[in-house]
This record gives C-alpha cells, structure tokens and sequence, in this order.
C-alpha cells in the first residue's frame, strides 16, 4: 500500500487503542464482578477511580447495567467498541474485510449479552472476537507499518490502562519494551527525549507510575 | 436449490457480520441497515446473457459517442436528431466540461444500466445510469457466501463466477490512468454506499480517501502521507456527485469536493471516473433518443428496447398522454431513486386534473411510458414461502479498452406485493444474479 | 479568477499580475474561452490579494465574430436558472411587442431602449444570485439585473445572449453587460447605461449568466469570517502613433 495519510495513521492508532480499551476494561470488569460477587459488593467503585471515569452508577446493580452495556455513557465498554468501530470503518482497504468483521461480531455479542441469562459467559465471547481481531492483524495484513501503528496504538493504551489499574513492574516493563518496538517501527514521529526519561525512570528499581503515565501522553507528536 | 433457501439465514448473518449495510437518514438521523438477502438467484441462461450481452455493449458505446459529441462538435444536435433544449436545458449538461475530452475519450467507464423482464420474456431498458451507478459489490460478496454456504449448488450448476468484478473495475481505472496510483473518492462514511466504496477499495488495491489528503499542484493530483510525501494520481474513480467534485467550478460550497481537481482533468493529467457532466445522457428525457442514437452513430438497430416512452414535448406524444393518462407512469425528469414517479391511475379526479395543468405547463419535465407487465420473481416472504415481486435487474458495462459486461447483476425486489420500486432507499431487497455458462 | 484577453475587439497590450503571498499559479482557459488564472496558498493567513495591472486597446472592432467551436450558440439561446422567464417578465415580453420587428439586432436595441422604462437603478434591493424574474418584479437593481433581465427576453426570442463581465472608464467597480448574436456576429449592448458598447468597455469574462463568470471565486479552510471587496481603475491613455 505505501502511503499513510495523517488522518489514516489516527485511524488506525486509535483502532489499536479502543480494541485494547475493550479487551483490558472487560477482563478487569469480570474480575470486579467476582469480586462482588461475596467479599465487595461495591468495589465497582474502585474500578472507577482507578482507570479514572467517573462514578456515576451510584449501585452495583446499575453499574451492572451501564458499564457494559450503555451506548449513551462515554465511559462504557460498549462506547470503546463502537469508537473502535468507527476507527475500523474507515479503514476496510488497510485492514480488510476478513479483520473488520471481528470488530462487528463483539458489536452483535455485546449487544447479544446485554439480554442474556448469564451476561458474563457471553461477554466472553466479545474477548474471543477481540483476540481474533489481534490475530487477523497480526496474519493477513501485509503491510508492516500498518500493523505497526495498530500495535503501537494497542501498546500505548495497554501501558496506561496497567499503570492506573496498578499491574506489576513486570508487567509495566514488558509492554513498555514492547510498545518501543513499534513505536521506531511505526514511522511516526515521536519525542526523543521523552523516550529517554522513561528508559532511565524503567531503568531504577523503583518508579512513579503516575510520572511514567504523563510522560507516555507526550511521546507522539502530532 | 433447496439447499441454497435452507442456508437464507445463515447468508443473511454472515452478511452483517461483513458489514455489508447502506446507509440512510431517518427523521435526520444517521442510520446503517443491511440489505436484505434472498437466497432465490435470478437465472440468465447462457444464449439470453449473450442477447442482453451485445445489447448493452451497443447502447453503452453509442453512450459514450453520443457524450463525446455534446462536449465536442455537436453533430446530433446540428443534423437535429435531438432538440436542443433536450440536450442545454437538461440539469445533467455542465458547461464547463464542453470541449474537454477525458483520457481515452471515454466518458462512461462503469454504467448501470437497469432493466426489468415482461411476461412475454422480452426485456425492455428502463433506465441508464452513468454517473456513479453502485450495487455491484452486494452481489460480490453475496455470492462468496453463497459459494460457502451451500457448495454443491455451485458443482451442479454451471455458474459464470462473479467474483472478477474487482479485476473488471481495475483493469478499466488502469486503462485510462494518466501515470500514478488509483484512488476511489468516497464522500465519507456517512454516505448511503460507503461499505461498497471500501469494499471495492480493498479489492481492487485502490486508495480510498475523502479527498482530505489530496491537493492539486502544477494541474496534477497528488495523495500526501503523514510525513508530506506527496504521490501522483492517475485515476480517480469518483462516488461523489459532479456538482459537488470541484467547488471552483461546480458547487463552490462543497467542502467534499478537491478544489481544481477540474483544471487537472481539463489538462489531461488525471482520469476521472466516470467523467463529469454524463447526466446529460442519462436524463430521463435524453432515454427517449437512446435508440436513434444508436442508430446514428452506429448505424444499427438497438438490440435492446426501451419501454416505449412518450414525450409530451412534441405535440402528438402530449395527445396520446393525455388520451392514455390512466394507463400511463408518468416520470419527472429531474429525480431518480424512484422519487417522482406518478402511476396515471393511482390519482384521485382532482390531483390528477393538477397534474395534468403541471404537465401542459412544463411539457420538458415530464416523460410518459407504458406500464410494463413485469415479470415476477420469486422471493420467500417472513415464513419462508416462496412469493411473487417485482424485480429488475441492474446489469454492470464497464468500458475500458473494450467494452464488457460483467456476468451477474444486481436484481433488485421489492418486498411490497404492490410496489413496482425496488430501491434499496425505498426498503427493497437484493438477490444473486446466476449466468449460466452453459 | 478571471483576466482580460485578446478579442476581435480589443488588444490586451501589457499585463502584470501579482498574487501576494502565492508563488505557484496555473493558467487555463474555461469552456467560454475565459482566460483563467487559479492556485492555492497553503500557509496560514488572514488575507491574500491579487493586483491586476495592464494596458489594453479598445475600439478595435465593434462586433466580435461568431466562431463555432468550443462555444456553441445554442448553448446561449437556453434559459439558466437564473434568466428563466417568470409570469412577469412573460407578460412584459409580450408588452414589447418585438414580432413586430424584422431583425434581431432591432429586436435587442429595443428591449435595451425600453428597460429604463420598467426598471430602475438601485444597490442593495436585490440579492447576489437574484433571478432575472425577481429582480424585474421588485422593479429596481444593478448592472447584473439588467443583463440578467435582458439576457431573458433575447432569449425568449430564440436570440442567443451571453453575460459579459468587464470595467468601464470612470468606474469604481467591474461592470455586466450583454452581447447578442445577430446576424453571426456578437454585438454588446450595456443595458444600465442604455448604451451600446464602444471603446469605453474593457472585456474580462462572459458565460450563460453572472453564475459563469463571476471575477474571483474560492474557498478557504479554517474558522473565519470573510469579507472581500474589490477596486477598478480605468484611465484613457491617449494612442501614440507608431
């Protein structure tokens, strides 16, 4: 293909990172569910503070609700997957047909598990078609950079979405690590310098995580 | 076959999950809907694809000669086979495409051209769309489900694959390319066709763009990257409308359109696909002289019939109009999509005594044709029976160093007993369009 | 935007463009044979100007042959949206009485001398795309409705008529006047003034109406509010002989 636009770029970036936006949100969301299932019935709430939305739920029922499922809250799983989708569309000629459809079976299944006897099994399914989405990325388009700045997008939400929910310095370093790889492959301009701050903040024993969030927001330029 | 209506729903699911939708506007809202399928294919047999075959390759050249000749020395106006008001009133004639002349002379390189089958068997041309005709990629993607869902139909019959559409398209856009790549310039994802703008994207290896990326420079067109590269264009196969594919010559408001793209065309440094200002031969009222078009730069017989056609311009079609008004549609020139069609018998005494004061009035506007006695085709209905509805068909002539027709169709239906419109826009549905190679 | 150019009627004798802050403009001609000049300015700005500066030489030849091709006469003999006849203006053609008349330049000199009669002039009452019929049924325009009103009835009588943009001496802004085809050739006629056309007429543009030839058109990107004026100067220089 050869030539990427400055608004295709956004598209796919955002692509990557609204498909990881589902992919980590929902699996946080199962583990909050169990949760409260017996030891916190409200811990939805520190779901809420922690990726920093607003708690608007005001119970676990309607959190139960809305979270997943309500198109009109900005916040909802429901919403990434449709900002993903609106990503995806515009993309059918980078990303193919075969990639896309996996966008609209989470669409259908997510929509599928708002009326479904046991929501949570069918929510499943929306992380299948998610990882299957990866995996089309990943083995039917051609064009490296593409994939790249997909994966970067994907990377980038990942590390702040782990940085505010609290992973392991493991965790943190391996996707960094990872996100820096695509990020050189990508072709987009990024800060040099600010690469360098969070290399050498990686590199002590010891790091702030809020400082390492800030500082991922102003590596790519434009 | 029955394996092929058993698998309905399945078709019907796997297209959603294609994204195979359009797209509309209700009450102002933005809406994507899925065509609905029917499994039933419309059969061409092999000896009447050819018929229709050599009939649409003769109207879609003598087309083309006749846009050639408006934008350039005018001879069927000048030896008076059309009135000149039919060809400088028409909304669809542009000025400032007179005396440009596309690469390669072609003006229409993809045509849709729709078509419906009487009782009789005998196929009459309904109308002629050579704008931005679109539907080819509903019929595509249906049949490569098809193909999955129900393989042994395919084995048994001697179906012609339809699946070259792409090929077909890229093979025309190359012909006419000025030396670059190919773009398709789709007005945005909130348009009725967006999905087929893509689809046709991703498999002819065409750019698609909104024309955001793409400026005019030196009277050539270059698509920039994020890093401002800047790469030439050679063809643009366009979806959006003239009026809105240059605000410095056309609409000056459109913000969709590629400010100069014109001056590049004009200079010979881009193909546009299909060329601006074909409305003219595609005017409802243009469609009455296809046939002596035919004749005169072609010397022929037209193959294909028209329905027969009135003008209530010249006097003595005005006086069958109204003799016959009961028996008659009657069609306003200026609108398409199955807007502004009026069936004589369906008007109470006094509307009808109003439309007839409009018709005296505006004598040009209007064309009047014979109802025809459509040949119905069956589709299944909510419970899966099999029921008769009006159909058409839209066949797909594509002109590059030659002028092909591809082997299927869009056949349209509609859903509604009493509906003689199939449009997409008006709630029809599609099917398959089978030729037999044999 | 639109430049004046060689016709049977007058020699464009030096001419000196400068686009400020555009370096890269193209040069084509339009369908009507307009000489058009267009380009574009990437960078940011809050205002852009083109200066137009030249000499030409009037007088040359009253009338202005009729060449088939590009152009097509027939093509100026049908009504445009804006020069469509109205029930008013059908009625006031009727009034004129021109099947009386024998030739066709009669027919335009008279529709010219009666316009004064029915219209008059006045800024501000009508609308930059006014229709020809609007505007003769508010009773009062500028130069653009008199065309407009003109162009109607000439080609109510099958005449073919096309809008002419130009300058005049002593004005302070372009001007619109008419040219008919009689008799093979195209004779202007300047309805406003009630005058017919002489060396005082610097051609710029013509087209079907005052849509085909309008002197500058653009579009811009960005959030702005526009405004846009323009300023003619036109002065005699007296002929040096050779």
């Amino acid at each position: 293909m050869g030539i990427i636009t400055v608004d295709k770029s956004d598209h796919l970036f955002w692509l990557g990172r609204y498909t990881e936006r589902v992919h980590t949100t929902l699996k946080y969301y199962l583990k909050t569910e169990d949760v409260m299932l017996d030891s916190d019935p409200e811990y939805y709430s520190v779901l809420c503070q922690k990726i920093g939305i607003i708690d608007v739920y005001g119970s676990r029922e309607n959190f139960k609700k809305r979270y997943p499922f309500d198109e009109t809250d900005e916040n909802s799983i429901i919403s990434s997957l449709n900002k993903a989708y609106d990503n995806a569309i515009v993309m059918r000629d980078y990303i193919g047909t075969e990639t896309m459809a996996y966008i609209q079976l989470a669409i259908d299944d997510i929509k599928k598990a708002e009326k479904s006897n046991s929501p949570i099994v069918d929510l499943m399914l929306v992380i299948d078609h998610i990882l299957a989405f990866w995996g089309c990325v990943n083995d039917i388009i051609d064009d490296e950079q593409i994939r790249n700045i997909i994966k970067l997008g994907k990377g980038v939400e990942r590390l702040d979405l782990y940085l505010s929910l609290g992973s392991s310095d493991y965790e943190i370093r391996r996707e960094y690590s990872r996100t820096k790889g695509f990020l050189k492959k990508s072709g987009l301009r990024y800060d040099e310098s600010v690469l360098y701050t969070i290399d050498s903040m990686l590199d002590g024993s010891d790091f702030n995580y809020g400082n390492v969030k800030n500082l991922l927001r102003n590596l790519i330029q434009g | 076959m029955d394996s092929l209506i058993k698998n309905s729903e399945t078709i019907n699911r796997l297209l959603a999950r294609y994204g195979v939708k359009f797209g509309i506007y209700k009450n102002g809202e933005f809406k994507e809907q899925l065509f609905p399928f029917d499994s039933i294919p419309r059969i061409i047999k092999s000896d009447e694809f050819a018929y229709l075959e050599r009939g649409l390759r003769q109207r879609v050249d003598a087309l083309n000669c006749f846009l050639a000749d408006i934008y350039g020395k005018k001879h069927i106006v000048k030896d008076m086979v059309i009135p000149e008001e039919f060809i400088f009133s028409a909304k669809g004639f542009l000025a400032p495409c007179d005396g440009v002349c596309p690469p390669k002379n072609i003006y229409s390189h993809i045509s849709g051209i729709d078509l419906v089958q009487s009782k009789d068997d005998s196929w009459y041309i309904l109308e002629d769309n050579l704008r931005v005709p679109s539907g080819a990629s509903y019929p595509m993607i249906a049949r490569e489900l098809q193909r999955r869902g129900a393989p042994d139909v395919f084995s048994n019959n001697h179906v012609v694959d339809n699946r070259n559409y792409a090929d077909l398209l890229k093979e025309v856009m190359d012909n006419v390319n000025t030396g670059g790549i190919n773009v398709i310039l789709s007005p945005g994802r909130y348009n009725a066709a967006f999905f087929e703008h893509s689809y046709l994207a991703e498999k002819t290896g065409a750019v698609l763009t909104t024309g955001k990326d793409i400026v005019c420079e030196n009277d050539n067109l270059y698509y920039i990257d994020y890093n401002g590269k800047k790469q030439r264009i050679g063809a643009v196969y366009r979806r959006i409308s003239d009026e809105y594919l240059d605000p410095m010559t056309f609409y000056e408001q459109s913000v969709i359109g590629i400010p100069h793209i014109f001056e590049a065309y004009r200079k010979g440094n881009v193909a546009l696909l299909n060329a601006p200002g074909n409305g003219v031969a595609d005017d409802k009222g243009i469609y009455y002289f296809v046939p002596k078009m035919i004749r005169y730069y072609l010397g022929e017989d037209a193959i294909l019939m028209n329905a027969p056609t009135y003008l209530p311009f010249y006097d003595e079609d005005m006086e069958y109009v109204l003799d016959n008004f009961d028996n008659l549609v009657i069609k306003d020139v200026a609108e398409a999509g199955g807007y502004g069609v009026v069936f004589g018998n369906s008007l109470t005494q006094e509307k009808k005594a109003e439309f007839i004061e409009l018709l005296k009035a505006q004598p040009r506007r209007f064309i009047a044709q014979e109802v025809i006695d459509f040949y119905d085709l069956d589709i299944l209905d909510e419970n899966g029976q099999r029921v008769p509805r009006k159909a058409d068909l839209r066949a797909f002539v594509l002109t590059g160093s030659t002028t092909k027709v591809w082997p299927s169709g869009l056949t349209r239906f509609s859903r509604n007993p009493d509906s003689f419109i199939v449009n997409s826009s008006q709630g029809g549905g599609f099917k398959d369009t089978w030729v037999l190679s044999r | 935007m639109f430049l004046p150019q060689n016709t049977q009627r007058q020699k464009v004798t030096a001419l000196d463009v400068d686009v400020e802050g555009c370096e890269k403009f193209s040069q084509t001609y339009d369908s009507f044979g307009n000489k058009k000049l267009y380009g574009r300015i990437i960078q940011p700005h809050s205002h852009f100007s083109v200066k137009i500066k030249g000499t030409v030489q009037t007088g040359v030849d009253i009338f202005e042959e009729y060449t088939d091709y590009p152009l097509s006469a027939v093509m100026f003999k049908t009504q445009t949206q804006l020069t469509g006849l109205g029930d008013k203006l059908d009625e006031y053609h009727k009034s004129l009485m021109l099947d009386k008349l024998d030739g066709d330049y009669e027919k335009a000199l008279r529709i010219m001398r009666s316009l004064p009669d029915v219209f008059a002039y006045d800024k501000g009452v009508t609308e930059i795309h006014e229709t020809a019929e609007n505007a003769f049924s508010l009773g009062r325009g500028v130069c653009q409705d008199y065309a407009h009103i003109m162009i109607s009835l000439l080609r109510a009588e099958h005449i073919p008529a096309r809008y002419i943009v130009g300058m005049m001496t002593g004005e302070g802004a372009s001007h619109a006047w008419v040219e008919a085809l009689c008799k093979g050739y195209w004779y202007g006629f300047d309805p406003t003034n009630n005058r017919l056309v002489d060396d005082g007429y610097i051609r710029v543009s013509c087209g079907r109406d005052s849509g085909d030839c309008s002197v500058i058109r653009g579009s811009f990107y960005g959030c702005a509010k526009q405004s846009q004026s323009e300023t003619v100067t036109v002065e005699e220089i007296k002929q040096t002989e050779d």
